[in-house]
């Protein structure tokens, strides 16, 4: 069996890809795929810990997590790309750098 | 007729996703339909407000269940309380739609009030979930339909913009919160609340790890984040002001109140209940305290030079949260008194401010300070209910505002951990607020407007603005009976608090034998 | 009678909702609903006097039931006699107001806010606990500021009626505070509970010196006290009315039975007593001085009324009469006070001016006003046998036995008042009338009250001496009339020389002068107390502003790494605690 750590230092990584693309890109896109790496991060997380936590857990409820989050991150994409598409119709581009229209 | 407690935000869930889909159907129909759907949801609505009354009365058997049994739901007085206000804000938003988008192109009301219930869905079993994987389904069923909410105006850039940005941070949030509760579930390999607590102190780890501090501190870290961006606390505030000015204002209504007050319940059920465990207590007096004095200060601060009345708003938005802070920090059943009392006052003092601004933003077509001058002489309603709740923000007697604010500040001049500084800065900056509430207030009734032609107020927006104005200086002459409500649920949720420290006293003895 | 203590404050709230819903039948019928209901709570005000016995009585029914914080009336000598006082000095200007804003704009507005004012002042002066002061407190602060900017076509009543309401706002958050730390020790603000509680552990000295001082500065916010009074002055843009029954005879009093009310407290540390004497006579001084310069008629009015409440701060800090000497002086000034700007209301009224340099020669064609005036000014003065004689002379009395300086500066300052009230006097209405046309004498409704307060402080002395409410035994020492009646010659004396008989010399000798010049100047401009709060605003509140705001760019990257710099921050300070 591949030792539970392995998972985080995986976890970690894809955490923290996740968080740079949030900070550092400008593309709206981009950033769904950022949030959605965090997601994952979590997810791998989730379903690694289940199969290691069967012997005090009371059943495989991370693993029920694990698929409830995975429906509930495609239905915050399927909202957050058409949220975009209306961004791309009014703006040309999907750049969010370029939206600082309310500050001023 | 008997509920079980345990089912009861079932049946509240069921009721409401009954009229959510109704109105979905409704929306393939005729014309008129958005009176319909207007209707059916408030009927909605206040059904769902009786029904939780009746049930904190006693009318369907037991008012509480026992949430340290493995229900999926905790419903307390807590539950009730926040639940009131939320459909209370989701009532007063909704008989505003119809009005408020009668002239915007391109948009179908009838679709606004299926994504209000359903938002309104998620925010109830936000309040009264009581296990993480709930917790987390109740979060995004909240979030997502207020993300299409915030960019309901499609042709509008501000409306746009507003919804990619707090769709971001709001996905952020969610995201964080997941990667706090799957450490959690390493710790615990348990995702209900009121049970993680009795585990946690024992380390009953996967990988027998002893020492389980570090990961359990990375844990609550992540939660205060996630809670943090949901509530406006500083620092994550940032995407507030674009976000409430962006969205169309009655949204910005919700948002502000409904969607920020139901995320203080979980919170606290995670804070106080699944981190209450002795190694966890230690400093977060002093961290809430500080999160509460710069959401005060900045949030004060920074909306004193602004130019535009939603900005404005949304800044007070973040002042706010830091009062309800204070109450965290202090803690003790005083605190909870008073953060509970004041988030019931602030969702209907700042839904009541942001729902009068949008009438008259509606009608002057602009958001900017200067448009609102003169606006007293050419409406009546609007401006009268935007200065109660204004100064009821700014804790001017006899308006809702400042009994919150009373007990808040008493109850840091009370807090065991001598939290009189924090109060003092507290009041210090109530006194600063002062200055751009009545700002806006002067320009609305001493400055010469460019027009004296009177608008038009609707009988939705005047029903609603008179209902919550009525709220407002109702609790302020008598707050008699709603502080008795919020000094009852924190009473039982710290008896809940204490009933599960004993489980994990007792637990932790019968591991050491 | 207990439950004309509950009518005397709600007669008048009851009756604010009913002002604008019968100004939409009848004009008149409306103001003289709002008479009605302010004789009602004159009415009920002198049943009270009538039918107090002695001794405190408390009613109370349950308002907030965690705290056990009720709504109380208490009925003692004070509180009867100052509730009897301003209801019946609330009729009579409510009486005046109707002649006064005849044909004005917004009248359902004015007089709601009046009655209002008035339900709100006497729920102050009944309370019998600090919550539900601070309660009553913040209502008249608030229609005050409104009453203010009532005229908010000019752009200086806006200012002033924002002005009034921040700066009494830094008194208030003091007097919260106070409020706040007594509740939290004591947990009841009951007055009597209070000073039972004076001196034992959870209110101990130092407690008991915090809460003074902090009851101090909501004091002085409220009645204009240095350095908290530059709100007073330009509050004289408000409707005369409002200034005569907010600005000069009630709410302004609020801050000084404030201190008699909690003297027990006061009296608990001498450094306390000093301090508010030291309040009181800087006070004094200050607002007499800015009298003598000033030019606007109104504001002349309101710099001495800064300075006839420093008198009675300074008499309560002398503190030998536990607050009785400033009982008296309060209404008497109250009611001098009130008739000074009823006059002064008419002149403007008939003239259109409140530049004394534009008036003069008005003795003969407004008689009435005229009589008014010279009452009020020699009441002002301290001239025997009017009622400010009686008032400040027991003070002066009273504070020689005690602290002697105290007792010299009042006397003194009895020469500025002096100059001051009757500077205002020769210059309104002797001399020539630089008027174009000959001004009207104002209405019966404003005579009327105006004559009604002329026999008041005329005789008021003989009332208040033999009430039972609160006992003053006036007692005065022969040189206490002598000092002071040499304060008034001279007084009068200078005047005559200065701005009667002399004008052009006393013109080329300030012409010359140069120290006397700027001195003018700086008491013209209040001693540039404006300006070092507007100095403060712009370097310490803007910067923070503008910072604050900046936070926000608008950039969605700047904004996650500052949220993620800030979560490592909170873990790194956790972590420092805790592992």
């Amino acid at each position: 069996m591949v030792p539970l750590f392995y998972y985080i230092i995986v976890s970690t990584i894809l955490f923290a890809i996740g968080v740079y693309g949030l900070v550092s890109k400008g593309n709206a896109l981009r950033l769904l795929f950022a949030v959605e790496i965090v997601i994952n991060a979590a997810n791998l997380n989730l379903v690694a810990f289940t199969r290691y936590a069967m012997q005090t857990a009371t059943g495989p409820s991370g693993q029920t997590f694990a698929l409830f989050s995975i429906a509930i991150a495609a239905a915050e994409a399927a909202v957050g790309l058409a949220i975009i598409v209306v961004t791309f119709r009014l703006n040309k581009n999907v750049d969010v750098f370029k939206l600082r229209k309310l500050k001023n | 007729m008997y509920i079980s407690p345990d089912q009861f935000p079932l049946y509240l869930a069921g009721v409401l996703a009954g009229v959510a889909l109704t109105i979905v159907l409704l929306s393939v129909t005729g014309k008129r339909s958005k009176y319909i759907a207007m209707g059916l949801s408030t009927a909605g609505f206040a059904f769902a407000i009786t029904f939780i009354v009746l049930q904190a009365l006693g009318y369907f058997g037991t008012v509480q269940n026992n949430p340290t049994s493995s229900s999926l739901f905790a419903t307390d007085w807590v539950s009730y309380i926040f639940g009131v206000a939320v459909l209370l804000v989701a009532l007063l938003v909704g008989l505003t739609a119809v009005d408020y988008f009668s002239d915007v192109i391109g948009t179908d009301v009838t679709t606004f009030y299926a994504l209000l219930v359903f938002t309104t869905i998620g925010t109830l079993l936000l309040i009264f979930s009581a296990n993480l994987l709930m917790m987390f389904v109740a979060w995004e069923m909240m979030s997502i339909p207020s993300y299409v909410l915030t960019g309901f105006k499609k042709k509008d850039p501000a409306s746009n913009e507003a919804a990619v940005k707090y769709f971001v941070i709001s996905a952020f949030s969610s995201a964080v919160l997941l990667y706090g509760i799957s450490l959690i579930y390493l710790l615990t390999g348990n995702l209900s609340i009121y049970q993680i607590v009795r585990l946690m102190p024992n380390g009953m780890t996967v990988s027998g790890m002893t020492n389980f501090q570090p990961i359990g501190l990375l844990a609550l870290t992540f939660f205060v984040a996630g809670f943090g961006i949901k509530l406006a606390a500083v620092p994550f505030h940032m995407w507030i002001p674009d976000a409430y000015q962006g969205a169309p204002t009655i949204v910005s209504a919700l948002l502000s109140t409904a969607t920020k007050g139901a995320t203080f319940a979980p919170a606290i059920r995670v804070l106080f209940v699944m981190f209450s465990s002795s190694t966890f207590q230690p400093d977060w007096t002093l961290t809430f305290a500080v999160l509460s004095v710069l959401s005060m200060t900045l949030g004060n601060f920074a909306a004193l030079t602004q130019k535009s009345v939603t900005r404005i708003l949304a800044y007070s938005s973040i002042g706010q949260a830091g009062y309800i802070l204070i109450g965290v920090a202090a803690g003790g059943q005083l605190g909870l008194t008073g953060s509970f009392f004041h988030i019931l006052n602030y969702a209907t003092m700042q839904s009541c401010a942001f729902l009068a601004a949008a009438l008259i933003i509606k009608n002057v077509g602009s958001d900017n300070l200067d448009s609102f001058n003169g606006i007293g002489k050419r409406v009546a309603v609007a401006p009268m209910a935007l200065t109660l709740s204004l100064l009821a923000l700014g804790g001017f007697p006899p308006l809702s505002g400042f009994w919150s604010k009373f007990v808040l500040f008493l109850s840091a001049f009370q807090s065991t951990s001598n939290l009189s500084w924090l109060a003092i800065v507290a009041i210090i900056n109530s006194f600063v607020s002062i200055a751009f509430y009545v700002r806006i207030v002067k320009h609305m009734y001493l400055d010469e407007g460019n027009s004296t032609t009177k608008l038009v107020e609707t009988n939705g927006f005047k029903a609603s603005l008179i209902l919550a104005s009525a709220i407002i200086v109702g609790t302020g002459i008598y707050p008699g009976p709603l502080i008795e409500f919020a000094t009852e649920a924190a009473r039982s949720f710290m008896s809940e608090i204490s009933s599960t420290q004993l489980i994990e006293r007792l637990a932790f003895i019968l591991h050491s034998l | 009678m207990i439950y004309a203590a509950w009518l005397i404050w709600a007669v008048p709230i009851i009756s604010v909702p009913f002002i604008p819903l019968i100004g939409m039948v009848s004009q008149r019928g409306r103001n003289w609903f709002a008479v009605l209901a302010s004789a009602l709570t004159a009415f009920i005000g002198f049943y009270l006097a009538a039918s107090f016995s002695s001794g405190m009585t408390e009613s109370s029914i349950i308002w907030l039931p965690i705290f056990k914080v009720p709504v109380q009336v208490l009925v003692d000598g004070t509180s009867v006699l100052l509730a009897a006082f301003i209801s019946f000095l609330s009729f009579l200007i409510v009486l005046y107001s109707v002649g006064y804003m005849k044909g004005e704009k917004g009248q359902s507005r004015y007089y709601s806010l009046i009655l209002l004012f008035v339900g709100a002042m006497l729920g102050l002066v009944m309370a019998g606990n600090l919550i539900q002061l601070y309660f009553f407190w913040e209502i008249v602060g608030i229609c005050s500021a409104f009453l203010i900017a009532f005229w908010y076509d000019k752009p200086e009543a806006r200012r002033a009626g924002l002005k009034a309401f921040v700066v009494t706002r830094f008194g208030d958050i003091a007097l919260f505070i106070a409020v706040l730390i007594v509740l939290a020790n004591l947990k009841t603000t009951n007055y009597a509970s209070i000073f039972s509680a004076i001196g034992s552990k959870p209110f101990g000295t130092n407690t008991v010196l915090l809460v003074g001082i902090l009851l101090l500065i909501g004091a002085m916010g409220k009645s204009a006290q240095v350095p908290l009074h530059v709100w007073l002055p330009d509050a004289m843009e408000g409707p005369t009315p409002v200034s005569a029954l907010i600005h000069a005879a009630t709410m302004v009093n609020a801050g000084v039975y404030l201190v008699i009310r909690m003297f027990p407290l006061f009296s608990y540390s001498s450094t306390l007593l000093v301090l508010v004497t030291i309040v009181g006579l800087t006070s004094m001084i200050f607002g007499a001085a800015c009298a003598v310069v000033s030019e606007d008629l109104k504001r002349i009015l309101a710099y001495s009324t800064i300075s006839q409440l420093g008198i009675m701060f300074a008499s309560i800090g002398v503190g030998t009469t536990l607050g009785a000497t400033a009982t008296y002086h309060l209404i008497s000034q109250g009611l001098f006070k009130a008739l000074a700007f009823l006059a002064a209301g008419s002149v403007i009224t008939a003239t259109g001016s409140r530049n004394v340099e534009e008036l003069g020669g008005l003795r003969k064609s407004m008689k009435y006003t005229y009589i008014g005036f010279l009452f009020a000014m020699l009441a002002m003065s301290g001239v025997p046998p009017l009622i400010g004689f009686w008032s400040k002379d027991w003070i002066v009395s009273t504070a020689l036995t005690s602290n002697v300086v105290a007792a010299i500066l009042i006397a003194l300052s009895s020469v500025l008042t002096t100059i001051y009230s009757f500077r205002a006097l020769f210059k309104v209405f002797y001399g020539k009338s630089k008027l174009p046309n000959e001004p009207k004498e104002s209405s019966t409704v404003m005579i009327v009250p105006i004559m009604t307060l002329v026999v008041s402080v005329t005789v008021g002395w003989l009332v208040l001496d033999y009430q039972r409410l609160v006992p003053f035994n006036i007692t005065i020492d022969p040189l206490t009339i002598g000092m002071s009646l040499a304060a008034i010659a001279s007084g009068i004396g200078i005047v005559y020389v200065a701005f009667s008989s002399r004008t052009a010399q006393t013109q080329s000798l300030m012409g010359r002068n140069a120290p006397l010049i700027a001195l003018r100047k700086y008491l013209l401009e209040g001693l540039g107390f404006d300006k070092f709060y507007g100095f403060l605003y712009s370097r310490i509140v803007l910067p923070l502003a503008k910072t604050s705001s900046y936070l926000e760019s608008g950039w969605l990257g700047v904004n996650m790494g500052l949220m993620l710099a800030s979560v490592l921050l909170i873990i790194f300070l956790v972590a420092l605690k805790v592992i």
